[in-house]
């Protein structure tokens, strides 16, 4: 899974805000910091479970935590179109 | 091709157009004072044509071509103008005693009435800026509202500035009422209501823009019915001096 070529995640005071700059996707999505540090992951082409991975080494979690963590901020992604 | 030099949010720009309208509709923006012109806004047929294309689907389909080259011309102009912390801001805004607000909600939901409204409650204490498509400077840690000619169905605009002193979103309501919103969901309407400028730095100072605008600027929910006596929910903020 990789963002498309035209998203940006931009900070906004405590979270940040991710938005499609083509002008395809008018609306944006917010993240918290866990959910900015998972989606900045997928600017590489990375399967979920190589984020959830990633998300461990980073974070103090359990698995099951980041395996929720990725799942639901792909899930926003998703919903935003905003893979390619 | 017709050729006009203007000034808008401060931005001096140089228009080549192919039809004469739009110098028409900008002549209260013109100046004659060619130095520091930073930007030129050439059109051509193509650009009227995407424009054509844009306006497909809205409510009338059948804009002439003169009309179609103001919504290309603005759209240029915005394209550079985010580059100098000046965007479009949907809504009415109007000034009462020295300070700018702003009343926003999607089209159709009253806006330009509520502000009708305050111009009767207010008379010559309220100055029109700009009924539709203001543009909004930050300047000196200042959020300023400019007037453009972009001035919707009504034709409201002047040729001023005043400092943003609040943002009412407006819902149409059985009961009058003003709440003071949260910042992170006054974020979420001043994002819905701007003009998003296409490019990733663009989008980024918009982002940055937007978020020191719900952070320093008093945004509040405006619940109001369709008559005079809505206004008494919006005074309650603009009559606080504070």
């Amino acid at each position: 899974m990789k963002l498309r070529e035209e998203v940006i995640i931009a900070p906004n005071n405590d979270e940040a805000i991710m938005a499609d700059a083509s002008g395809k996707f008018k609306g944006m999505v917010k993240l918290n910091e866990t959910a900015a540090f998972i989606a900045n992951l997928f600017y590489e082409d990375i399967s979920e479970e190589e984020a959830v991975a990633r998300l461990i080494s980073e974070y103090e979690c359990s698995i099951d935590q980041a395996k929720e963590a990725v799942k639901f901020t792909i899930e926003k992604i998703k919903e935003a179109g905003l893979f390619e | 091709m017709y050729k006009g030099i203007y000034e808008f949010a401060n931005i001096k720009v140089e228009i080549n157009s192919l039809y004469e309208y739009i110098h028409k509709m900008c002549a209260k923006y013109k100046i004659s004072n060619n130095e520091d012109v930073k930007y030129v806004i050439n059109i051509t047929e193509d650009d009227i044509k995407r424009e054509n294309e844009k306006s497909k689907g809205q409510e009338y389909i059948d804009f002439p071509l003169y009309y179609l080259e103001t919504l290309a011309v603005y759209r240029k102009f915005l394209a550079f103008s985010i580059f100098e912390n000046v965007f479009l801001f949907h809504s009415s805004s109007f000034m009462i005693d020295g300070k700018a607000y702003i009343i926003t909600a999607p089209s159709g939901t009253g806006k330009s009435t509520h502000a009708r409204f305050l111009s009767e409650v207010y008379k010559e204490r309220f100055v029109c800026i700009n009924d539709d498509k203001p543009l909004i400077r930050y300047e000196n840690d200042e959020f300023m509202v400019y007037g453009t000619p972009w001035n919707g169905k009504h034709g409201l605009d002047n040729n001023v500035c005043y400092p943003l002193k609040a943002i009412f979103v407006l819902n149409r309501g059985e009961v009058d009422s003003v709440d003071k919103m949260i910042e992170s969901v006054a974020f979420n309407f001043i994002f819905s209501q701007v003009h998003k400028p296409t490019g990733k730095d663009e989008m980024k100072l918009i982002i940055n823009l937007l978020s020191k605008m719900a952070h320093s600027i008093h945004c509040y929910l405006l619940k109001a019915t369709n008559r005079i006596e809505a206004t008494e929910a919006s005074r309650k903020i603009i009559d606080n001096k504070n």
